[in-house]
């Protein structure tokens, strides 16, 4: 009985001494590697691939961890050898937080670059899809990159930061995969572009499908963002008329006010509906309540009373209401449902599956319905 | 050498005889027998003794002088005018040599058929101190003695009560030491008395150096890295084992006492938490435990993050290691072995040096070689603060032999970690929580109340509840009372 124990355990023994070995992977002293942040892609006339390889690499003499390798290849796979021929370091993707398409692949799709990425486990979910307008090249050379090791950190955080900030649509990975792949709702990602050496985030990409069709500025993404997520801690600047609030500005400026007033809504908060409500016409309604506080206004007006107040709810909800039907209209314009109107169409339609085609067929002619209240919690004391 | 075993017939003899026969053969002629002939009108008496063993003074002042101040020479007068109680009479000389070592004076009269002895032992003890490995700040600061008289007097100063039942066994051949067994018969867990009564009984050894030593011919598992008795030299903490319901063990010419059965998690407790506020004494739990579990897992981490997880390192801590590690001529495991070595080696010469010597030794060691290491390029600074916070949580261990246990545990989960990775460090993990599962103390599972899963005793075991929560003793230990009081109506 003893006897056999002891065998059993030097079996045991024996066989974990042979097999876990092989579940562990080749050996990857930090060291050694070429940790990569960032990727670029373009492709050039003769369609071959230019990758744009960013990447940290440990050398104890030099402050400056940072290095930009340039290769072409036919896939990413061979970008990436490419690229390691010119380096001592073994280069590798584990550490990979921005990927960014140039012109010319944003415009014919990115998809194909980004399965190849799906498919190494190695690679996080968690990094960021970016486009450019220029060449990937151009931007990812951009010197100055604040105190970030490297460009491909930094635009990790630029786009980050505005993510957080609820400036922006996030586009990690994961995120824009599902809405690629998802019939009914279409990915939106920052577009970089450069300015005076320094990147940094103009527009959002509309993307159909997985290619580039068109742009919001960061003024419009704000109505997109809107309908499509909540926001927690949202800032919206607002330009208004003065004319219908004439008698409640007369009280301090008397006859001379201008035309126009800004008011700035801080701390804002949203819930938003959209309900399919005739199926065959396929005209929505969209439920848009928001709530805020007022932390700026450019024309002095006694919003203690309820009158006033009411009045400036009206006219928020008014100006809102306008930008809202000119975000879809625009996304209606490059067909490019952002917004996710199909995924309801195709919750009420039962049996069939809508495809991408059909679905690009109706989107241009949906009719959308805006309801839009909005409640001004505070607004500070002024006396 | 041949000793002789003359019987019953060897009284009466000579009083030279007798003299002659002790020193020569049952003393190996030691200088120390001292010996006085007193004659009393015709009629011899011998006085003799271990002059280092008695009390001389008191020898003098009510034997030799009562012996020579007789008027009559008889047992009887020698008895009734000596102030001791337990005299005894003997008749053979192994019993008389034997006497004379416990510290007893043997007076013979000749042609008497048997000698008395009289007890005047010497003991020389060490005065109570202050507890030094296991020293508290907060509560009772003494420390048990080497005397088990002593021991026993603390205890049961500790303990007033009737049923503090002490059993005394004597263990070793050669040299038989004194081994009380301890614990309050009202609430111990009487399989476990008899467990440990069994054990001892059963123990054949010629001697035991100490209770630690005892310990280990007694103990479940020898093989177990993990220590399975808790060995303590605090009386407050041994006492409050007892009042627990567990079994405590003392050893005669021992500082230290041993408490069992006791869980992994007694390993980390001290008496302090419970003199402490409820919160405080939770949160250095706690902490402890944190500590070991720290201890254990950063090196390992680290050898594996570098060697083949480059992916989890923070982006923020990525160059900076890298820039360190780009010195360094080892691969990481390498490093990690030499820098724990190097701290076990200034840890072990700190210890073994006179107290003055080793601070200057710890502060040379750590701080000299720890920056010259550095900048030599021999490890990487991030490294160096690991090890040194690991060997540093390895010490808040309040049992210096878990805290012993630990840091050996370390070596070989660093190899693992480098040849394996996190497959090696999780291979490691398993093996041990499988390890800790089966190990018993005194029959008593040690892995409680994590496994068996006795949710009862979480009041005193990670954390330390308020006395409002926690009435009742550990459940895990069996208790014959498991109320401690009455929970308070509040």
């Amino acid at each position: 009985m003893q006897n056999n124990r002891k065998i059993t355990l030097l079996i045991v023994g024996l066989l974990s001494m042979m097999i876990i070995p092989s579940c562990s992977h080749s050996k990857d002293v930090i060291e050694k590697l070429g940790v990569v942040s960032a990727y670029g892609f373009d492709q050039n006339e003769e369609q071959v691939l230019e990758g744009t390889t960013v990447l940290y690499q440990f050398n104890p003499d030099i402050t400056n961890a940072s290095q930009i390798i340039h290769s072409t290849g036919s896939t990413f796979n061979m970008v990436r050898s490419n690229a390691n021929k010119k380096s001592g370091y073994k280069i590798v993707n584990g550490k990979l937080q921005t990927l960014l398409f140039g012109p010319t692949i944003a415009k014919k799709g990115v998809f194909p670059y980004l399965d190849t990425i799906e498919r190494d486990a190695a690679i996080s979910d968690m990094l960021y899809v970016t486009i450019s307008e220029e060449p990937a090249r151009d931007i990812l050379s951009a010197s100055n990159y604040e105190e970030a090791p490297n460009i491909g950190v930094y635009l990790n955080r630029l786009v980050d930061t505005a993510v957080l900030d609820e400036k922006i649509v996030s586009s990690k990975f994961h995120e824009f995969m599902r809405d690629y792949l998802q019939v009914g709702r279409e990915p939106l990602v920052p577009i970089i572009s450069i300015k005076q050496n320094k990147a940094a985030i103009e527009e959002v990409g509309i993307m159909q499908g997985d290619s580039h069709v068109g742009s919001f500025s960061m003024k419009e993404i704000f109505f997109v963002r809107l309908l499509r997520e909540e926001f927690n801690e949202g800032r919206l600047d607002l330009e208004l008329e003065t004319k219908p609030f004439q008698d409640y500005i007369k009280e301090y400026q008397g006859d001379n006010r201008e035309d126009k007033m800004f008011i700035v809504i801080d701390q804002l908060q949203n819930n938003s509906k959209i309900n399919l409500t005739n199926v065959d016409h396929l005209t929505y309604e969209v439920d848009v309540s928001i709530h805020g506080r007022i932390v700026e206004m450019s024309q002095r007006m006694n919003l203690d009373k309820a009158a006033p107040l009411r009045k400036l709810e009206e006219e928020i909800d008014k100006k809102i209401k306008k930008n809202l039907e000119a975000v879809v209209k625009k996304a209606q314009q490059v067909n490019a449902d952002v917004f996710g109107f199909g995924v309801k169409y195709n919750n009420r339609t039962r049996g069939e599956e809508l495809t991408r085609e059909q679905w690009q067929d109706l989107f241009p002619n949906i009719e959308v319905d805006f309801n839009v209240s909005t409640e001004i919690k505070r607004f500070g004391i002024v006396q | 050498m041949k000793r002789r075993f003359r019987q019953s017939s060897y009284f009466p003899c000579k009083i030279e005889t007798l003299q002659q026969d002790l020193f020569t053969d049952f003393f190996n002629s030691s200088p120390d027998l001292a010996s006085k002939t007193v004659n009393v009108e015709g009629q011899k008496a011998l006085i003799i003794y271990m002059d280092y063993l008695v009390r001389e003074e008191e020898v003098y002042n009510h034997i030799t002088s009562k012996v020579q101040g007789a008027k009559q020479l008889d047992y009887q007068t020698i008895e009734s005018e000596v102030p001791v109680t337990d005299i005894m009479e003997l008749k053979t000389l192994n019993e008389i040599g034997g006497a004379l070592i416990e510290g007893y004076v043997c007076v013979y009269i000749e042609k008497e058929k048997h000698c008395i002895v009289i007890p005047v032992p010497r003991i020389d003890q060490r005065k109570p101190a202050k507890a030094e490995t296991e020293s508290l700040i907060f509560g009772p600061q003494i420390s048990f003695s080497d005397s088990i008289d002593v021991n026993m007097n603390f205890i049961h100063k500790r303990l007033d009560t009737k049923t503090l039942t002490a059993e005394k066994f004597i263990i070793g051949d050669k040299i038989p030491s004194e081994v009380r067994l301890i614990y309050l018969s009202d609430i111990a867990n009487d399989e476990a008395v008899q467990e440990m009564r069994s054990r001892l009984n059963s123990l054949q050894v010629d001697d035991v150096l100490d209770s630690s030593a005892l310990t280990q011919y007694v103990e479940d598992n020898s093989y177990s890295i993990f220590p399975q008795f808790l060995v303590t030299e605090l009386p407050d903490r041994f006492c409050y084992s007892l009042k627990e319901g567990r079994v405590g063990l003392l050893v005669d010419k021992s500082p230290t006492a041993v408490i069992a059965p006791v869980s992994f998690l007694s390993f980390f407790q001290t008496t302090e938490d419970i003199y402490t506020r409820w919160n405080m004494g939770s949160f250095i739990r706690l902490m402890r435990l944190v500590g070991m579990f720290l201890s254990i897992i950063l090196t390992p981490l680290y050898v594996a993050a570098l060697t083949y997880h480059y992916e989890i390192i923070p982006d923020a801590l990525l160059v900076s290691l890298g820039h360190s590690r780009s010195r360094v001529p080892f691969p990481p495991l390498l490093e990690a072995l030499i820098l724990e070595f190097l701290i076990e080696l200034i840890r072990e010469a700190g210890a073994r040096l006179p107290t003055k010597v080793g601070q200057t030794m710890g502060i040379v060691g750590g701080i000299v070689v720890g920056q010259a290491v550095v900048q030599a390029g021999f490890t990487s600074n991030i490294l160096i603060i690991i090890v040194a916070l690991s060997a540093l949580a390895s010490f808040t261990a309040p049992s210096y032999l878990m805290g012993s246990a630990i840091r050996i545990l370390r070596f070989p989960l660093i190899i693992l970690a480098g040849f394996w990775g996190f497959i090696g460090i999780m291979f490691s993990f398993a093996f041990i929580s499988i390890h800790l599962i089966r190990q018993r103390s005194l029959n008593f599972p040690y892995f409680v109340p994590i496994y068996p899963f006795q949710p009862r005793d979480f009041d005193n075991s990670f954390i330390r509840l308020p006395f409002l929560w926690s009435y009742k003793r550990a459940y895990s230990n069996r208790p014959k009372k498991i109320r401690r009081f009455k929970k308070p109506n509040r």
